[in-house]
């Protein structure tokens, strides 16, 4: 096969890693330049009957890039082109391994952006949006990753290579790849929908005196009609943290501060911040800001996506959460949440898309302490378990990988995953498109099983 | 523990009792496509109709698939809220055939508002995809799968969709100019931009002085009522028919969900789907 497969122990070291805090032992990592030398990888791997595995960035958080022992890493980081901007059309094709971040500053001389940002956004790849079908703040407006992917070009596990968009199948196949976590095959180029940038945004943050009036401050915004581009909540001890590491300018004497965006054209956002404005004060808003120019947007921003570096500076470790709850029952399960890192004795903070009741419990730790990581997985099936009994599901954006594959059976029945497997046959008859993930073992759901050491599960 | 397994009562039952033994079966809604097939072996089955529960705070609805979506329209209405599909047929046929309305704005398509659909098999079991929150994917998107599936992958008999609040104004307009798409590309994300034969059409929606605002840019428009839509624009995933290993992908996804060619199977003949 053209391109080297390489195998010295510090690169497989990193190829076994991810954002989670698992760990595998790759064959090999190899680092394709285009679709056929992923091709050629692909073949390469089937005629050995080694298992084989997408990665992008690795900034992945439930273990989806983590490699089963003995596999191949297909890593698509030298895939990073920007092959064609359609300013017409809205549209960009793009290769996989392009940094999310980079597709919207490239694109904003056009005055179009890539809407789905996740708070990893400098750092991880469009090819793992598309895997895991991420999301960020401004996916409340403008949906996840799946309403931004026109087509897509994929190197199915047979080898051979197909376009999957709205022209050429009746069934959505486009729609199936999307969030199916690198066991469909891969990605090698993806057509993106752009969207205007705003011509107008307000950006408020907002303090109240307790997570609960917060939280119903966040129903009744979107119950009252308005749907925010952005809404988000913090508590007050991740306020406190992101404002000594940032300086953005949050309420410190809050215990919920909302972030509260709403964009478009001009009467719209003058309307829609009044309108905010009047709830919030009716539901106790204790402080209410307006951000005034891009640059204190630009702050408050950076303060809401890098709380993850805040953290750092509090414990060694944190395992950062996802699951989604009705919005009407997101002041009762937060205050769940903390009841279950109380009982265990572990600090939790929130930072997360209030909006879309997307929960993201950040449990901070300490993993030289003995028996804290059993404090910490027992606290994390807690917050599943509450979650689901709320009328939630297991995950809202960072996809089940190995995390949450064996909570599938507390949503779904044993029916569902069948049929979520049939559909996984369809594309990898014979499962070595990262094998192992997301489906549950047992019960004929799953590829047959190993677990890489240092999994959660 | 907290499946997804919901009791929907006898007339599922009785439905996945006749599924489990037909050999043949096609789905019918209103038949509005006009593709039910005229075979008489075949055991014409509709999904039951009804409201199952309304949430306007949580902008959601669920829905027997056989409802009538006027019926649907008539609830949402009374909470000043709407959903993606235009007035006509039933809510499982629309979602099935993936129909286009022009009630689909930017990310506001059909594929995204369907939330959790719940599905009998053809061994008359019930499977369900989604789930009732807004980012409702855990596991393999098989929503997607179904929006769009012409009843080839089982019968849909219950769709969760998002609901959304009416905007303040709502203008069509339209201009037959060659140059009319130029125009158009001066405006703030209209709600909705389309070709028909020929007639550039635009839906303008927001408040009431941004669209007047926004209709003031645009030179050589007409205010116009909604287009009516030919039946090709209406079922576009049905002009195509798949080839090589898209087309292999197809017949396996079909292959799996249902192995004896229960469902629909003119369709799947013409779609050259048949196993
Ligand atoms: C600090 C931090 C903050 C984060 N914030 C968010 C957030 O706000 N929202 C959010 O949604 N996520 C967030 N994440 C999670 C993560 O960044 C996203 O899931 C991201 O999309 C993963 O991209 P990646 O390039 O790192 O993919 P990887 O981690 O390398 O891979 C993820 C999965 O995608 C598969 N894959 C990768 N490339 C391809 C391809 N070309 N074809 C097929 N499969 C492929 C892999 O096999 C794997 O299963 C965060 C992570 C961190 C560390």
């Amino acid at each position: 096969m053209s391109g080297a497969v390489h195998i010295n122990t510090a690169e497989l070291f990193l190829a076994g890693q991810d954002g989670s805090n698992m760990m595998g032992s790759p064959l090999g990592v190899c680092y394709p330049t285009t679709t056929a030398e992923v091709q050629n990888a692909v073949r390469w791997a089937r005629s050995k009957g080694v298992p084989f595995i997408a990665r992008g960035a690795g900034t992945g958080l439930a273990g989806g890039a983590i490699p089963e022992a003995g596999s191949l890493v297909i890593c698509l980081t030298k895939m990073n082109k920007i092959r064609s901007i359609d300013a017409n059309r809205r549209s960009a094709w793009v290769e996989p391994g392009v940094l999310n971040a980079d597709l919207s500053r490239q694109t904003s001389r056009e005055g179009l952006h890539f809407a789905p940002d996740p708070s990893s956004q400098q750092s991880c790849t469009i090819g793992g949006n598309v895997a895991n079908n991420s999301g960020g703040p401004h996916c409340l407006s403008e949906g996840v990753t799946s309403a931004h992917i026109l087509s897509l070009e994929v190197v199915l596990p047979s080898g051979e290579t197909c376009t999957f968009d709205a022209e050429t199948s009746l069934f959505d196949l486009r729609g199936a790849f999307i969030g199916s976590e690198g066991m469909f095959g891969i990605a090698t180029a993806i057509e993106v929908r752009l969207v205007q940038n705003p011509p107008h945004v307000a950006t408020m943050v907002v303090g109240f005196a307790s997570v609960h009036d917060g939280a119903l401050a966040v129903s009744a915004i979107i119950a009252h009609g308005i749907i925010p581009s952005a809404l988000e909540m913090m508590d007050a001890p991740i306020t406190r943290a992101v404002e000594e590491y940032v300086h953005a300018g949050f309420p410190l004497d809050a215990a919920a501060t909302l972030i509260v965006e709403i964009d478009g054209l001009e009467y719209s956002v003058i309307d829609g911040s009044r309108q905010i404005r009047e709830i919030v004060s009716l539901f106790g808003a204790t402080s209410f800001q307006v951000a005034e120019t891009a640059v204190e947007r630009a702050r408050i921003w950076k303060g809401r996506k890098t709380a993850f570096g805040a953290i750092a500076r509090i414990q060694p470790n944190y395992y950062l959460h996802d699951t989604v709850v009705p919005r009407k029952k997101l002041a009762e399960v937060l205050s769940q949440v903390t009841a279950i890192a109380t009982q265990e004795q572990l600090q939790v903070m929130n930072v997360f898309h209030a909006g879309d009741g997307n929960l993201h419990p950040i449990l901070m730790f300490d993993k030289r302490v003995a028996g804290v990581m059993d404090r910490v997985h027992r606290a994390g099936a807690e917050i599943v378990r509450v979650s689901l009994e709320a009328g939630g599901v297991l995950s809202g954006e960072h996809g089940i990988g190995l995390e949450k594959r064996d909570f599938m059976r507390w949503m779904f029945t044993e029916n569902d995953l069948l049929f979520q497997q049939k559909l996984r046959s369809a594309f990898d008859p014979d499962g070595i498109s990262n094998p192992h993930k997301v489906l549950p073992r047992g019960s004929g759901c799953s590829d047959t099983a190993s677990i890489p050491p240092g999994s959660w599960i | 523990m907290f499946k997804n397994a919901v009791n929907f009562g006898g007339a599922v039952e009785d439905l996945q009792k006749k599924i489990a033994i037909s050999n043949s079966i096609n789905i019918v809604g209103t038949n509005s496509t006009g593709v039910a097939s005229n075979e008489s072996e075949d055991e014409k089955l509709k999904a039951p109709a009804g409201i199952i529960s309304y949430e306007p705070d949580e902008l959601m609805i669920s829905v027997f698939a056989g409802t009538e979506i006027h019926e649907v329209n008539i609830e949402l209405q009374a909470a000043q809220q709407r959903i993606v599909i235009p007035d006509w047929g039933t809510i499982g046929g629309a979602v099935a055939t993936r129909r286009n309305g022009l009630r689909e704005t930017h990310h506001q398509t059909l594929p995204n508002n369907v939330l959790r659909c719940t599905v009998i098999a053809a061994d008359g079991s019930l499977y369900q995809a989604g789930g009732q929150v807004v980012k409702n994917v855990s596991g393999f998107d098989l929503v997607k799968l179904l929006v769009g599936s012409w009843g080839l992958l089982g019968l849909i008999v219950e769709v969760t969709m998002r609901t959304e609040p009416l905007p303040q104004v709502s203008q069509w307009v339209k201009s037959a100019h060659p140059q009319a798409r130029e125009q158009a590309s001066k405006l703030y994300r209209p709600a909705v931009e389309t070709l028909i034969e020929g007639v550039t059409y635009l839906l303008l929606e927001g408040h009431q002085n941004d669209v007047e605002q926004q209709i003031s840019l645009l030179k050589g428009f007409a205010l116009c009522e909604m287009p009516s839509l030919s039946h090709q624009y209406q079922y576009q995933n049905l002009n195509f028919l798949s080839q090589g290993p898209v087309r292999s992908i197809e017949r396996g996804i079909r292959k799996q969900f249902d192995p004896t060619n229960k469902f629909n199977k003119k369709i799947a003949a013409q779609r050259n789907l048949l196993t």
